[in-house]
């Protein structure tokens, strides 16, 4: 050993400490930088040399500078972050869904439903005014506005979440190939592992693309020995080393409108993805969103069939002249439950009432309805000749395959009553409202007209209000069709369940952020830079150079005592 | 509020504490601004999914508000009606007792004509003045017009007024399924309707097909269920839920039988038939499911089990609709059914018209080959006769060899010699003779012949005649034969060969014969055989079953079995009579109903609405008759023959034999003397004496001539009955060699027969007319009135200027009447309101009620959401001034 060799020791220590000084240096500097991981220079002994007998240290020597983090809890965090995003996914939705339903306003649909059953009570108050009757008509054009609006602005959020499905795959490429081409380049810095350092702000960089890929779905990522990573979504590898593979939107249809799915470009196989954004994306497409659809469409269909099954069986203030249904048959000779109507009648019976003018008298002909599937049940071609044999009026069938009835002579007027077969409301004959779904209901154009044609009476042509009088409290009457539910509890139905469904997402959602927090804590405690600790480190490097050079300067002295010898 | 997370506890970093500063600072403001606008809106909730289960609530807390709110509107209608009511009402109650005072003062014979004349004028003013109530508008709706309230309710003609209203009421929903009626009829107030004419006769309509089940059991209906049918060892549970007509529900049977096994439902006249295929045997039940009553509510309910044989369900008693046809009422068609087995080949034979005369009419099919020595028929020429007397069997013997064919006819009528054989027998050598001779076990006539040939037929016809079941001649039917040879031999070869059967050729009185192809004759032409005998086809019409039909193409096309015959059961009532019509009498009128052309019962009650004689026809509540009531008050009202059946039958004569006489003349009864009422001349001279005490009904009285022992003579009777036109009592004497006039008398003391119609007032003695030397016709002593104000007011009018004092004072005792209606119905709208008045405060109270649980729910709760927002300013302070602290201690300041 020799003094320079003793300068070449302190020398190490001196290179050590300006390297911690730099090292520190750069984790001062990025003190703020959010996805940015503490350093820490790896400092052992330097080798032993052998003196004689003796085995001397050769000082510190810097072996590598690392990231101090915990993979693990990393993964866990993409994880939670995952989660967070689906469910805040489903959030927004919810969000969106319930301001637009606005229950508890003053304006929402659930008013406009008990303002247009009140109209009806209004008519049973005074059942001679045509005017009392148009402004039943009005709250129905009303109701059944707010229910065309409330279908197309759903559809319009689905459309909108669909379409962030769609950007969503350009998103997930993007993030693909950015990882793939860091792993690259990890691996040409870090050298595979002959390296101990780490591709310091290459892998911070990957680690936040990673987490941003995570938001969208949920992935699982391996480390590879080498230092790059391997990407999987739902059983598929996305990433491999510097390969990934791209993935697309696939257009497809559903309750009428087109929707994407997400799939690998090359093998067309579907990620099925658990969670993330991209998951509460779809779910609240397909089953916040689309679920209130069907919702909606099964409470204005029990609507609209139910009311027009009593309307069809009353009689206004005035009789028909002449009408055409409003729905058409698939097949004139097939049986009505089974000729593509958009209701479904059933085996029952309904009368025609003939009046004539002249004499006030008025004849009734029981039409039977047989749909108990056994033999020759009635067709549309049967129905209107049994129509057509009733004197006074005449049936026929139009080219577009409609029921046409007309009073043979101008004093004759006819109307329909007691309909146990829901034929006249599955055919559009005598209906309330028109339509078969929430995104075209209306009202009838015979009653918009004229709104005496509404039908209040059960007994004859403004004989009595039987007929208002069930459907004044059809609103709260149990529904066999629909289990015995009433048609507001359906409603209430539909608007609990978004309400459960976000109060529940809500709180879902409030749990995953602090899970994410906790989590997030946990990983800035490893990975954070103390200020304090990195000032105490500076103190360390710089007493620990101070001390170093104090060694050279007194080798020095020595080696000036050995000189001037 | 978001959540707080912990402290990790090993480390902590820069970036660490800013995030949890910031998360700090985030969830206080947020909180902040959320007890803000909580408190600046006065909503807990901004979202409904703040609170889930309140907002749940609140949802159906504000619909019932809404719902409650329009409730207090229809009580606020409803009243407004019913004040509007009450003040008319009121008028009506002053006017009556001022014209009661006024004719009160006027009764008694000592007031001059002057005054009754102004008392009758009074009186017509107030029923002018009562019109104008009765028409009273209010809000546009007629208020005493029922549910017609567009119609004007009352009219004035002359002193008659007729009500063109109706009986219904109009109603609204003052509460939640609450429906109260709002308004009172006009004849509920000042009685516009006469007591209904509904008389004792059940209309009866048949079941059909296509009945509806809940026309079924006096309009009760059927509970919709399920019925379980079992032939012992296999169940079928069967849902008729779904059907709407009886029809159906024999479908649905029929379609659902239990497994393997095949089961026809049928509808008669009055009920179901099951019947279940005979060659699975078994026992057939039918059971409820559960705890149901539908089995039983279809009469079906047998669960003992008849074996094969049908189940016959009980009668389902269908109402009356508007749509019934008036040929199915009063009386069922007799009908056969002819069950062949198998498919496509039974048939229905159904009377054309009701009644019992088309009971026990027999159907039998007889093998046409077996009837003649020629071949039978070939299927297509089937041919039917009909028999009114009993017919004797008969069968061919066609023997070989020529001038042999005989025909061998039974010496007794009826079925009794049906079946039996004739066969030939070797008698051994007995030279031209033979033996006859009959077993009646085994049905078989034994015809022993020469062994060798020499019997000839004239031997055997001897044999045969002197054997005495049958008689033979010679069969001329095959012209091959050649003739009737008596000395043709008949030949040993023909000896168990040649044989006889006489099937179904004999028959009981009243039978139909179809003569068909066994085995190749099929239902189709068997009915074209019916059809084509204009006997039979006048009297009954053969149809299809279609419930035995494969398909609707092979229906019919099955071959008939030749002993299927059956016999016409069921048939009663008799048709009604449309062809005469009614006589009405009302307001002094007579006008004669024209039905004839009335098909359905809708038909009949427009014929009658619609007519000029203002009636109120309608079917009864009860649903099996129909009711004629008079619009008409003011007037003598009465419902009678026009010569023929029809008011009897539909039961809506307004005298019938069940009249009490305590009802006649108004009330008034029939006052009778003790002793001799009256006595009646016969155009034989003699005079019977009739004493009234004891009859109490019209029929009685009928009975009391009639059933006299010294007029029972048919040549010299008087017969009493009610008349053949119009109303009233009628005495036919059809006496041929008449010596006296037909006269009624009455007995001094007794007022009996003019009561009853037969003498006029203020005479003693009727005398028949010459015209119609036979007959006395009684006026009509029942006539009916509108029991209200304006029938009461028109008759003391016309009493008054007719100073008639009893008619007044018959007046004045309807007017009590009047009162105590006016009155009722009067406390009656009193009442409604009270009770619309009680709801009124009731809704309001729950409606404040309903405001504070909706307000408990989603309304904010100020000085909790005050001191909660000042709490977290609080807690935002700390933090503020914490952060400020700690981001200014560092190491660095030390070095």
């Amino acid at each position: 050993m020799t003094l320079f060799s003793s300068i070449q020791t302190a020398n190490n220590a001196l290179l050590a400490a300006q390297l911690g000084l730099q090292v520190t240096g750069n984790n001062i500097a990025n003190a703020n930088t959010p996805g940015y991981v503490r350093e820490r220079l790896v400092l052992v002994p330097g080798p032993t040399q052998t003196y004689g007998n003796l085995l001397l240290g050769t000082g510190v020597k810097v072996d590598s500078v690392q990231q101090v983090t915990d993979r693990f809890l990393e993964e866990r965090l993409r994880n939670a972050g995952s989660d967070l995003a689906n469910s805040q996914a489903q959030q927004n939705t919810y969000v969106q869904l319930e301001s637009l339903i606005g229950e508890l306003s003053d304006t929402d649909l659930s008013t406009a439903l008990t303002s247009f059953f009140n109209s009806i009570q209004d008519i049973l108050n005074q059942p001679d005014s045509a005017a009392v009757r148009n402004l039943a008509v009005l709250q129905g054009k009303t109701l059944t506005d707010n229910i065309r609006q409330l279908d197309a602005r759903v559809r319009e959020i689905r459309q909108d979440v669909n379409n962030q499905v769609i950007a969503s795959a350009d998103d997930i490429n993007h993030a693909l190939s950015e990882v793939a081409r860091l792993n690259v380049q990890i691996v040409k810095a870090e050298g595979g592992d002959t390296s101990a350092s780490d591709a310091i702000g290459l892998r911070d960089r990957r680690t936040a693309v990673l987490n941003d890929l995570a938001q969208l779905i949920d992935i699982k990522s391996v480390e590879q020995p080498t230092g790059d990573v391997t990407v999987f979504a739902g059983g598929e590898y996305l990433v491999a080393a510097g390969s990934y593979r791209e993935v697309t939107a696939l257009a497809s249809t559903d309750r009428g409108l087109a929707i994407a799915e997400i799939r690998l470009k090359e093998t067309d196989s579907p990620i099925t993805a658990a969670s993330g954004k991209l998951a509460g994306l779809i779910r609240s497409r397909d089953e916040v969103l689309g679920g209130f659809l069907d919702g909606l469409d099964n409470f204005a269909r029990a609507l609209m069939y139910e009311f027009n099954k009593l309307h069809a069986g009353g009689q206004g203030l005035e009789g028909y002249s002449s009408l055409e249904s409003e729905f058409a048959v698939d097949d004139l000779g097939a049986a009505l439950d089974q000729a593509g109507l958009k209701f479904t009648p059933s085996n029952g019976s309904f009368s025609v009432q003939v009046l004539n003018t002249q004499t006030g008298l008025s004849t009734t002909t029981d039409i039977r309805v047989d749909l108990n599937g056994l033999d020759d049940d009635t067709s549309l071609a049967d129905l209107a000749a049994a129509l057509d044999a009733i004197d006074g009026i005449s049936a026929t069938i139009t080219p577009s395959r409609r029921l046409r009835l007309e009073a043979d002579t101008s004093f004759v007027k006819f109307s329909f009553a007691g309909d146990t077969s829901g034929a006249l409301a599955a055919l559009g004959i005598n209906t309330f409202f028109t339509g078969a779904h929430a995104s075209d209901i209306g009202i009838s154009r015979e009653i918009r007209t004229s709104p005496g044609k509404f039908a209040a009476s059960g007994g004859g042509i403004a004989e009595d209000t039987d007929v208002a009088a069930q459907l004044a409290t059809l609103l709260t009457a149990p529904i066999s069709s629909q289990n015995d539910q009433s048609l507001a509890l359906l409603y209430d139905r539909i608007t609990g369940d978004v309400t459960q469904g976000a109060a529940v997402t809500k709180s879902v959602a409030e749990g995953f952020e602090v899970f994410q927090q906790t989590l997030e804590g946990q990983y800035l405690s490893v990975t954070g830079v103390n200020l304090d600790e990195e000032a105490v480190r500076m103190i360390a490097y710089q007493r620990a150079f101070q001390a170093s050079a104090r060694v050279i300067a007194t080798i020095n002295e020595l080696l000036e005592v050995l000189i001037n010898l | 509020m978001a959540g707080v997370y912990p402290v990790p506890t090993t480390r902590t970093s820069d970036l660490l504490n800013q995030t949890r500063l910031l998360a700090q600072l985030q969830s206080d403001e947020l909180e902040i601004l959320r007890y803000q606008s909580q408190i600046s809106t006065g909503r807990r909730l901004a979202a409904p999914s703040d609170d889930a289960p309140a907002a749940l609530r609140a949802q159906s807390l504000q619909r019932l508000l809404e719902l409650k709110a329009q409730a207090q509107t229809n009580l606020r209608a409803s009243q407004s009606y019913l004040d509007a009511t009450d003040t008319a009402v009121a008028d009506v109650a002053t006017t009556l007792s001022s014209i009661r005072a006024t004719a009160l003062g006027v009764s008694d014979s000592s007031s001059s004509d002057a005054a009754r004349e102004a008392a009758a004028t009074e009186v017509r003013r107030a029923i002018e003045q009562l019109v104008s109530v009765g028409n009273q508008n209010f809000r546009g709706r007629y208020l005493f017009a029922g549910s017609r309230t567009t119609t004007v309710p009352f009219s004035l003609d002359g002193n008659l007024v007729t009500y063109h209203g109706n009986e219904g009421s109009i109603s609204s929903f003052v509460d939640l399924a609450l429906e109260q009626a709002t308004n009172v009829s006009g004849s509920e107030i000042f009685g516009a309707f006469s007591p209904g004419v509904r008389g004792t006769v059940d209309l009866n309509p048949i079941l059909t097909r296509d009945t509806l089940l809940t026309d079924l059991q006096g309009g009760q209906g059927i509970t919709p269920g399920s019925i379980a049918i079992s032939d012992g060892t296999r169940t079928s549970v069967i849902d008729i839920t779904s059907a709407e007509t009886i029809g159906d529900v024999a479908d649905l049977i029929a379609a659902n039988p239990p497994a393997g096994r095949s089961i026809i439902a049928r509808v008669t006249t009055t009920g179901l038939v099951l019947d279940i295929d005979d060659a699975g045997g078994g026992n057939l039940t039918v059971r409820e499911v559960g705890a149901g009553t539908t089995a039983a509510e279809l009469g079906i309910l047998n669960t003992l089990g008849t074996g094969t044989g049908p189940i016959t369900g009980r009668d389902l008693d269908p109402i009356l609709r508007l749509t019934t046809r008036l040929a199915d009422i009063l009386g069922a068609r007799a009908a056969a059914y002819i069950d062949s087995p198998g498919r496509n080949n039974n048939l229905i034979l159904e009377a054309n018209q009701l009644g019992a005369a088309e009971n026990g009419v027999t159907l039998q099919f007889v093998d046409d080959g077996l009837l003649q020595a020629a071949p039978g028929l070939n299927p297509g020429n089937e041919f039917a006769t009909y028999q009114a007397s009993a017919t004797a069997a008969r069968a061919a013997l066609a023997l070989s060899g020529f001038g042999n064919n005989l025909i061998l006819t039974a010496a007794s009528t009826g079925t009794s010699l049906n079946d039996v054989r004739i066969e030939l027998a070797d008698a051994g050598a007995i030279g031209n003779a033979a033996t006859a001779d009959y077993n009646t076990v085994t049905k078989t006539l034994t015809l022993g012949i020469d062994s060798t040939g020499a019997t000839d037929v004239q031997a055997l016809l001897d044999a045969i005649a002197a054997e005495g079941t049958f008689t033979a001649s010679y069969d001329a039917s095959d012209p091959n034969d050649g003739g009737f040879n008596a000395a043709a031999l008949v030949q040993t070869g023909d000896i168990g060969v040649v044989s006889g059967n006489t099937g179904n050729s004999g028959g009981d009185a009243n039978t139909i014969f179809v003569h068909i192809d066994p085995g190749a004759t099929t239902a189709n032409q068997v009915i074209a055989a019916l059809t084509a005998n204009a006997t039979i086809s006048a009297r009954f019409t053969a149809r299809l079953d279609p419930r035995d039909g494969a398909t609707i193409a092979s229906t019919g096309n099955g071959f008939v079995d030749l002993d299927a015959g059956a016999t016409t059961a069921g048939g009663s009532g008799e048709p009604l009579d449309l062809t005469s019509g009614l006589l009405v009498h009302n307001g002094g009128q007579a006008y004669t109903l024209d039905l004839s052309g009335a098909v359905t019962v809708e038909d009949l009650l427009n014929a009658l609405n619609g007519s000029p004689a203002s009636l109120a026809a309608d079917i009864d509540p009860a649903g099996d008759r129909i009711r004629i009531r008079s619009r008409l008050s003011g007037a003598d009202f009465q419902i009678g023959e026009n010569g023929g059946t029809t008011a009897t039958q539909l039961g809506v004569r307004s005298l019938t034999h069940d009249t009490n006489l305590a009802d006649l003349n108004h009330g008034r009864g029939v006052s009778t003397a003790a002793g001799i009422d009256f006595s009646i001349q016969r155009r034989d001279g003699t005079v019977l004496d009739i004493d009234l005490d004891g009859a109490s009904t019209i029929g009685d009285i009928l009975d009391l001539i009639n059933n006299r022992a010294d007029n029972q003579d048919p040549a010299t009777r008087v017969v009493a009955r009610l008349a053949q036109s119009g109303n009233g009592i009628e005495l036919i004497d059809g006496n041929a060699t008449p010596t006296a006039t037909l006269q009624v008398t009455r007995s001094f003391q007794s007022f009996a027969a003019i009561d009853l119609g037969l003498v006029a007032q203020g005479e003693t003695t009727t005398s028949a007319a010459s015209t119609s030397p036979d007959t006395i016709t009684a006026g009509d002593v029942n006539p009916l009135e509108v029991a209200g104000v304006f029938n009461s007011l028109g008759r003391l009018h016309d009493a008054l200027l007719a100073n008639d004092v009893p008619a007044i004072e018959r007046a004045l005792a309807l007017l009590d009447q009047d009162f105590d209606r006016v009155n009722a119905a009067r406390a009656e709208v009193g009442a409604r309101g009270q009770s619309l008045e009680t709801l009124h405060g009731r809704l309001e109270d729950e409606n404040i009620q309903l405001q504070g649980s909706l307000s408990d729910e989603i309304d904010t709760d100020l000085a909790e959401a005050i001191s909660n927002l000042t709490a977290r300013q609080a807690a935002l302070e700390a933090s503020l001034q914490l952060t400020a602290r700690t981001f200014q201690l560092s190491l660095l300041d030390f070095l």
